[in-house]
């Protein structure tokens, strides 16, 4: 989050100082890690000779966190988990202790080591073996995309668990084109789909993940579209520069999501993804703020004409409010309405920004965000390599219970796209948001400038679709684009400040703009 | 009576029915008693199918127990297994189940002061009573498809409420009583997995929870309106076996009926039990031993409280009732051994340092607090 104004970044900064020690200690104990065993009751039974990974799930935890396992006082690990291995019979009591700035904090868990045949018939399926340490899962980032000829697209599995030695195959229109493959013989398991070769209209791409347990199956649909240009909008007189439509609103949490203590409730409680998308559109109108929330948080906006790309100038331009100290870039995506049915459900390339290509850049990155149970929590998340963390609640910013918006629905949600490296510091209470060089939204970087034409008192960003990139990291060279989406790209918090969200307070297009 | 262990009592009772019936119809005695203290009322079950129910009254401060007080003061059995004891304006109502009584007697004299009768088969075998006011009781039963409604003053029966269960396997069960605002909330034991909730209003049965596991046996209200409730997940013994006899915990928000928190615990080899402390917001569990939740923490500890003793063989003594001294939080625990020989009451305070141990009857099981 940032200011909404100086005065008011002062105000509260002023507020957190006359804050009393009482309530320095309550955030503080507030901030203390907290350790969650995926069975819930801590009691875990296990057969004689089998091994089971124990993966708790810990909120207020990063990398600079410690774990310690010890049992009848003698460590024996101190990674995030532990592989308990069932060798004899008995009970086994395990402590884990948790270590973050804040504090420690422990708790206990006990292993009972029985027979196979004491094992009731129905016992996994009663959940003593928990459905999340058992369940196969993975995750996509779409399963219907629109494609124009002449172009490729990588369609990958994200965070797969629980395959026990399974093998994929891929089939494209009942041929198997890939697999079956073990997930350890291969880098990632993904197929490269190609339009080379390939007839305009719908393809069904599977993917097959056998093991001895089950067969799962995910089905992709791939409309192989016109090449770029078919549904091409023109400008005409009356095209307007700034977004007409605000397609998705899908914040992830934050302290400015469902709810914010400076300027009130953002969109009423129940609201719809249709309603949010128009509230999102009224703020863009009055150049007001779009909080994205946490990582992977974004927004969906379109044009009512397709936006030129002018080769060598800027396109595109997007408003936040970064200053030098305290920028939270977001990624810029942009896509062409290929199949011309008017909505965002083509191929995306991503507008390349200083650090593309770099080790500040993550791309292929997913993240996990789960509802807290119980409300005023923080939110805690894991990512695509196993890391987790929290978006602190912070009452300060928002008194809502959850930061989680009725629409986004579920207990849990997966975003996808390219994350940022955190930069941001804490000392003596101040936190410092450095931008990058330049190509992200909402950052202070060398494309953030004032420009008197259109705004006298605040900057703006300035952004070049000759900047887009294909999935591997080729220049797109798009002609135009149709659709924008804005999208946070660092994790990370500050203990005054909150959660790192990108803001948007509009998108225009630059060359009706000027 | 613990179903799980149905077939293992039959058993037992056929050998101890010759003993019960030999020796037994000499005149008694009636001795006057006037225990005016705050004393602890000991529920002993007895054996099933033996007549052998018994009641233990407890003084905590001269640590004296006497035992068999119903039948020293009336003159008369109690009955075929005792179930529930509970304390309304200085009367004790005893819910004999085998029997099909309720007995009210006066908690200083220990003298019967009424007993609910009902025609046929009103009160089948009745296990709790809850009141809902001094006037109107309800009563649940193990094979009824009815609450059973009584005025506890006049010890007559004013109606029923319908459970609108079916009988499974013979059993038509509701136990405990617990109540949030006007609503009582009762779990179906017996080869169920049902809570249901009755309007207090209305005396009708408005909704039903339904739960992951089998046999909801013990539910107890927190501070914040939550139902705590916990399964003992069936049984399994030799030539029988109902689910997968693994209890389960539940907190159930009493208002909406949501399940907010599962936990399956260890698989339990006596009875399970759920207890609250007086200001309601420390949970006392027997699942096995027994264990101290605080209502805010994330899951049963891992580690017991207090440790069921053990036989010279090592073998676990059964735990088999659980009781919180409102007044200062001691802790009483009912040893029923190995549910043959007289049974002992252990006593802790809060912090669970034994206090005391006394002898009592046959399978204590629940305690009610003068």
């Amino acid at each position: 989050m940032k200011k909404n104004s100086v005065l008011c970044l002062l105000a509260m900064l002023l507020f957190l100082t006359a804050c009393s020690s009482d309530q320095d200690g309550e955030k503080r104990q507030d901030l203390l890690p907290t350790i969650a065993f995926p069975v819930a009751s801590a009691r875990y039974r296990m057969e004689l000779g089998s091994e089971l990974e124990i993966v708790p799930r810990y909120e207020h935890v990063d990398e600079h966190t410690t774990y310690e396992w010890s049992m009848d006082g003698a460590v024996i690990g101190t990674e995030a988990s532990y592989t308990f291995v069932a060798a004899t019979l008995g009970e086994y009591f395990i402590k884990v202790k948790v270590t973050n700035a804040y504090g420690t904090v422990e708790d206990e868990l006990k292993i009972t080591v029985i027979k196979v045949d004491q094992l009731s018939e129905n016992e996994s399926a009663e959940g003593l073996i928990p459905i999340n340490e058992s369940m196969f899962v993975w995750k996509f980032p779409w399963t219907n995309i629109n494609i124009p000829s002449g172009r490729t697209i990588k369609v990958k599995a994200y965070m797969i668990e629980n395959d026990f030695d399974g093998t994929y195959t891929w089939t494209l229109d009942d041929v198997v084109v890939a697999g079956p493959y073990l997930r350890q013989d291969v880098e990632e398991v993904s197929y490269v789909f190609d339009t080379d070769g390939l007839s305009q209209g719908k393809h069904t791409l599977l993917l097959t993940m056998k093991n001895e347990l089950s067969e799962v199956t995910q089905s992709f649909d791939i409309q192989v579209c016109p090449s770029e240009g078919a549904y091409r909008r023109a400008v005409l007189s009356q095209s307007q520069s700034l977004v007409n439509k605000v397609y998705e609103y899908m914040p992830a949490p934050g302290h400015q999501v469902n709810g914010y203590t400076i300027v009130g409730d953002f969109i009423h409680e129940g609201a719809t993804m249709e309603e949010a998308t128009q509230v999102a559109l009224e703020h863009f109108q009055k150049m007001w703020s779009v909080s994205l929330g946490a990582q992977g948080g974004y927004l969906i906006a379109g044009f009512d004409h397709s936006v030129e790309n002018s080769g060598s100038d800027y396109d595109l331009v997007i408003r936040g409010n970064p200053f030098s100290y305290q920028s939270e870039p977001g990624i810029i995506w942009v896509s062409q309405d290929v199949n011309g049915d008017g909505l965002p459900n083509d191929l995306w390339y991503e507008l390349a920004g200083s650090e593309y290509g770099t080790e500040n850049c993550i791309q292929e990155y997913a993240i996990t965000y789960y509802k807290p149970q119980n409300p005023r929590s923080h939110t805690g998340w894991k990512d695509c390599f196993g890391n987790t963390g929290i978006v602190p609640y912070m009452s300060l910013w928002n008194t809502h219970a959850y930061y989680w918006q009725d629409w986004v629905g579920g207990t849990e949600h997966t975003y996808f796209g390219t994350r940022l490296k955190d930069t941001h510091t804490y000392e003596g209470g101040y936190t410092m948001e450095p931008p990058y060089a330049w190509g992200y939204a909402d950052n202070q970087g060398s494309d953030y400038v004032k420009d008197e034409r259109f705004d006298a008192v605040n900057a703006l960003g300035y952004y070049k679709i000759s900047n887009a990139k294909t999935w591997d990291g080729k220049d797109a060279n798009l002609q135009y684009i149709d659709f924008v989406k804005v999208q946070t790209a660092q994790t990370g918090y500050s203990p005054n400040l909150g959660d790192i969200s990108t803001e948007v307070y509009g998108i225009w297009d630059y060359h009706i703009k000027k | 009576m613990q179903l799980k262990k149905l077939f293992s009592y039959m058993l037992l009772s056929a050998s101890l029915l010759t003993a019960a019936c030999s020796g037994s119809d000499e005149a008694p005695e009636e001795e006057h008693f006037s225990s005016t203290g705050q004393g602890v009322f000991v529920l002993c079950e007895g054996n099933f199918n033996s007549g052998n129910a018994s009641l233990s009254y407890y003084d905590p401060v001269t640590k004296k127990v006497e035992n068999g007080v119903f039948q020293r003061a009336n003159g008369r059995k109690l009955g075929d297994t005792g179930q529930s004891i509970i304390l309304r304006n200085g009367v004790a109502y005893i819910a004999v189940e085998n029997s099909g009584i309720i007995w009210g007697i006066d908690a200083e004299t220990f003298r019967v002061k009424g007993q609910v009768t009902t025609t046929g088969t009103q009160i089948i075998n009745p296990r709790y009573v809850h009141f809902v006011s001094d006037t109107k009781a309800y009563v649940t039963d193990l094979y009824s498809p009815y609450i059973n409604i009584i005025n506890p003053k006049t010890f007559t029966w004013m109606g029923a409420i319908a459970t609108g269960q079916e009988d499974s396997r013979g059993y038509c069960s509701t136990e405990e009583m617990v109540q949030v605002g006007k609503y009582v909330y009762t779990n179906c034991w017996s080869y169920s997995n049902k809570l249901l909730v009755i309007d207090t209003e209305t005396d009708e049965m408005v909704r039903e929870i339904t739960l992951s596991s089998w046999q909801p046996k013990s539910m107890k209200a927190d501070k914040n309106g939550k139902l705590w409730v916990i399964t003992d997940g069936g049984y399994s013994m030799e030539g029988d076996s109902f689910s997968d006899n693994i209890p389960h915990l539940y907190r159930i928000d009493a208002a909406t009926g949501n399940v907010e928190m599962d936990q399956a615990l260890d698989s339990d080899e006596a009875n399970v039990q759920i207890e609250m402390n007086s200001t309601k917001d420390v949970l006392y569990i027997i699942n096995n031993d027994i264990y101290k939740m605080n209502i805010t923490a994330s899951h049963l500890p891992v580690r017991p409280f207090i440790e069921a003793p053990k036989d010279a063989n090592g073998r676990r003594h059964k735990l088999y009732g659980i009781g919180v001294n409102p007044y200062n939080g001691d802790i009483y625990v009912g040893d029923a051994v190995d549910y043959g020989q007289s049974g002992a009451v252990y006593r802790y305070d809060a912090n669970g340092t034994l206090i005391d141990q006394f002898r009592v009857g046959i399978n204590p099981n629940h305690f009610a607090f003068k």
